[in-house]
């Protein structure tokens, strides 16, 4: 029993903290698209023959959605597997460097969320 | 079994009770939390537009001289921002930039500008600029700074972008 309340606890906390991840880098690319747009990969503008400005608009759009979802509590296996797919590609994308390593962090620890979260009651 | 029958009822409706009332404070929870990060980062760009001048922004972005071969996604470029590390060039070519050295830079697959006295190699640039590319290839291996001022000049974002490309200062 007190497990499972240790386990509850610590999935809490681990949805609000990457809720307010997605939920600051989200809001930062629909506030500051220009800032973002160079570093949308070539791949991706290829892939959904769109501007690479409106790719970080969805993109942010994406992001601010599944960040909200999360923190409320709201579908949050299935957003939290999608999140961490759509961070398994940015670290594939970045490669093995220190953001890349960072970036590899942060997506399994989406994982672990789309893992454990058993949503309460 | 009439009695068990209001108390299996009574139970369910608890629970209901419970579960709505659980929602609805993790919705209001989240919601909190989504207004208060989408006012702080707005409130923080709008600070960073106000307070940050040319020279800071500039010093900021000049850790990503090299934008082809960076690797970093749009998660890094708001975070790191904020560290100023001095430019080093990138380029055996960029101790040596001339007027003639960047003529020869003039294509697709090489596309050097200058612009208010700096060389920028806008290469990576191309298939990115939300103006298209012809914009960025009409600057390739000559003076872009009357069609860059004309068209961004004052524009902090773009200066901000056009720094992170920069490879020297033209003799």
């Amino acid at each position: 029993m007190q497990d499972q309340k240790h386990i509850t606890t610590a999935t809490t906390v681990l949805r609000l903290g990457l809720a307010v991840v997605f939920l600051w880098f989200g809001f930062s690319q629909l506030f500051d698209g220009v800032s973002w747009v160079y570093w949308v990969p070539e791949w991706a503008v290829s892939l959904f023959h769109l501007p690479p400005a409106m790719i970080v608009l969805a993109n942010g759009i994406f992001e601010v959605v599944a960040g909200a979802l999360l923190a409320m509590n709201v579908w949050v296996r299935p957003i939290a597997f999608v999140l961490a797919v759509h961070f398994a590609i940015i670290t594939v994308d970045i490669g093995p460097d220190a953001v890349g390593v960072r970036d590899f962090g942060l997506t399994l620890a989406t994982l672990a969320l789309a893992l454990l979260n058993k949503k309460a009651p | 079994m009439l009695l068990i029958s209001a108390v299996t009822h009574l139970e369910a409706m608890v629970v209901v009770t419970y579960y709505g009332v659980y929602m609805k404070k993790n919705i209001i929870i989240g919601l909190s939390i989504v207004v208060v990060i989408g006012i702080f980062v707005y409130q923080q760009k709008q600070s960073s537009l106000i307070q940050g001048s040319p020279e800071n922004t500039e010093a900021s972005m000049t850790d990503e001289t090299t934008p082809i071969e960076e690797t970093a996604t749009p998660t890094d470029m708001a975070t790191e921002s904020a560290e100023v590390i001095p430019v080093e060039d990138p380029t055996p070519e960029a101790a040596g930039l001339t007027t003639a050295t960047v003529a020869l830079h003039n294509s697709r697959t090489s596309c050097w500008t200058i612009i208010n006295g700096a060389v920028y190699d806008l290469t990576g640039w191309i298939p990115k600029h939300p103006g298209g590319e012809q914009a960025i290839l009409q600057l390739c291996g000559i003076d872009g700074s009357a069609k860059y001022n004309r068209q961004h000049g004052g524009g902090k974002k773009q200066a901000t972008i056009l720094a992170g490309f920069k490879i020297g200062i033209l003799e």
